[in-house]
């Protein structure tokens, strides 16, 4: 690829907020974007997420109704994955893979502002539904029909704004994808990119696959509910069991989409404090393409409980256990690349070393729930609230507090407060394990999820689980002020920022120009992997 | 790229196909789930 220049390539952005933020085709505001709606998004699905664990911390009814209870669990989670995660995944790709590869922007600017401006609207759109006669959906975030189907208004509009987000999702894989297929400097060659480059490429190639099938899946439910057909109305000749299979064909990819790009992040982060390069780095490449096939082969694990055939479950028993293997070869080789490593404990490196510690729990107990036997006692308790959540919270979520900490300085061009983003780990650690540690107690006692009132002998565990919640939500105010304190000044970061990063990034000077790699830098022919 | 810069003409062809392939490929699967179900 040969960059072509002229003077105007070394503008700096538009001096109007609206040229600037509204029309913009520059990948790091687009990046900012993203990451600005992502945290106020993890802000309102957290808001949720206490409501719900306020009205656990007593049995009985206290706070609110139970259908306003359920409209929570279905929101928190619709809200979480569309709306925080995947976005703040999708911000961080913009903003990192194109000065990681050495290219000037991604490869489809104008798209990458739409795929960005459609989100706010989106979940205008599904917020909007709680003001709605009869509410938001309250059936669960799978929208399993035919529960799903006897909603009022808000199934069109959720139905229409999850689209959205799935359009959105596709058009930033896809732009992902054509940047790193196209964009590369030369001499970048596949093997010679960062892991997160890598892993985003891998999670791109799963969004264009996956999205589509659960765009499928919800097109269908709109039509059973509004047009007449029966594709999951039994009494019609249609099977609501269907439904199940093509959603976890989408659903279980989708657990991948949002733990791929945090293994390329605690990939860069853990060499970088280790100050050696990451050990294992090919086998970590096809390790992630591994656990992306595999995903496409587990999804009824989420359903042994349906009723199929045995050769079925041990089909899927067996294919969710092969996932461990490749999971194991990636743990391994953050602990050995860690191992004899002149190792610092910065706020990114905590975070990163709590990703390996806690997501590897949420790893076992998910072993535990693929031995489908075991499942049907597992099966809708908060053991799998409990699971799923060291996964994504202690495992996606971390990783993108981690990546904030280790990039803040590049985008910024200021140091964070060290002291205040310690901190916000120990207090986000101790009160996450708080939180949901106990839940595998409750769960294993036989507690079931997605209930506003339970039992008295679950009464302890929730009240201190409610308390785990509040504390994490409050912890994740510090983050919010480390971040405002960051953007409006401190002290002056070089431009390599941490002693042992390597790679283009670190190249660029903090923060970086408006435009770069204008000219594609020289990469080495013999130089390793830029880790 | 930014508005005020331009790839040369081979990278666009190859960032066009790209597209058009995974387009098609996102569309496929989109379609395939709806249509296999209307054959059950």
């Amino acid at each position: 690829m040969t960059a072509t220049t002229h003077d105007a390539h070394h503008e700096g952005p538009p001096s109007s907020f609206l040229q600037r933020w509204l029309f913009t085709t520059n990948h790091k505001d687009i990046g900012t974007l993203y990451l600005v709606f992502s945290l106020a998004m993890f802000f309102v699905g957290g808001l949720m997420a206490l409501v719900i664990r306020a009205e656990l911390f007593q049995p009985g009814m206290q706070l609110v109704d139970p259908y306003f209870f359920n409209q929570m669990t279905t929101n928190h989670a619709l809200v979480m994955i569309f709306g925080a995660v995947m976005p703040a995944f999708t911000g961080l790709a913009n903003w990192m893979i194109p000065i990681m590869i050495g290219a000037p922007d991604m490869a489809l600017p104008r798209m990458n502002n739409w795929s960005f401006w459609l989100l706010p609207f989106a979940f205008a759109i599904l917020l909007s539904t709680m003001l709605m006669p009869g509410g938001a959906l309250a059936g669960g975030w799978t929208m399993y029909p035919p529960l799903m189907l006897q909603h009022g208004m808000a199934l069109p509009f959720a139905i229409f704004a999850v689209h959205l987000m799935g359009i959105s999702s596709i058009m930033g894989a896809i732009n992902v994808v054509a940047t790193i297929l196209n964009m590369r400097a030369p001499g970048m060659t596949l093997m010679k990119m960062p892991l997160f480059v890598w892993a985003w490429l891998i999670t791109a190639y799963l969004l264009i696959a996956t999205m589509p099938v659960l765009a499928g899946a919800i097109t269908m439910l709109l039509t059973d509910a509004f047009f007449g057909t029966h594709f999951f109305n039994a009494a019609g000749g249609g099977d609501p069991v269907m439904y199940q299979h093509i959603f976890w064909f989408f659903g279980h990819p989708e657990v991948y989409i949002m733990i791929l790009p945090a293994f390329g992040i605690i990939s860069a982060i853990i060499p970088t404090f280790s100050r050696k390069p990451l050990f294992g780095y090919s086998s970590m490449v096809y390790a992630t393409a591994s656990i992306a096939f595999l995903s496409f082969i587990v999804w009824a694990h989420h359903m042994f409980t349906v009723g199929m055939p045995l050769s079925g479950e041990l089909f899927f028993m067996y294919a969710t256990m092969l996932i461990a293997v490749p999971t194991g070869v990636k743990v391994f080789n953050w602990i050995a690349t860690m191992w004899r490593g002149s190792l610092t404990f910065e706020t990114p490196m905590l975070f990163a070393v709590g990703f390996v510690v806690l997501f590897t729990i949420g790893g076992f107990s998910g072993l535990m729930l693929a031995i489908s036997p075991a499942d049907f006692q597992y099966h809708d308790t908060y053991f799998v609230v409990a699971h799923f959540h060291y996964v994504l919270v202690t495992g996606a979520v971390y990783s993108i507090i981690a990546a904030a900490y280790f990039w803040l300085p590049k985008w910024t061009g200021h140091m964070y407060d060290e002291r205040l983003g310690k901190l916000h780990f120990w207090l986000s650690t101790i009160f996450v394990n708080v939180l949901f540690f106990p839940q595998h107690f409750l769960g294993l006692a036989g507690m079931p999820r997605r209930i506003p009132d339970y039992s008295t002998q679950f009464a302890d565990w929730n009240a201190v689980s409610t308390i785990g919640a509040f504390g994490f939500g409050f912890a994740q105010l510090i983050f919010l002020w480390v971040v405002i304190k960051c953007v409006r000044g401190g002290a002056k970061a070089s431009d390599q920022v941490w002693e042992g990063a390597h790679g283009l990034e670190w190249t660029l000077s903090s923060p970086p120009p408006y435009h770069s790699f204008n000219e594609p830098p020289a990469i080495p022919a013999g130089e390793s992997s830029p880790r | 790229m930014s508005d005020n810069r331009e790839l040369d003409p081979h990278t666009r062809r190859r960032i066009r196909w790209t597209v058009a392939v995974l387009v098609a490929t996102a569309l496929g699967f989109y379609v395939w789930t709806i249509v296999r179900q209307m054959n059950s």
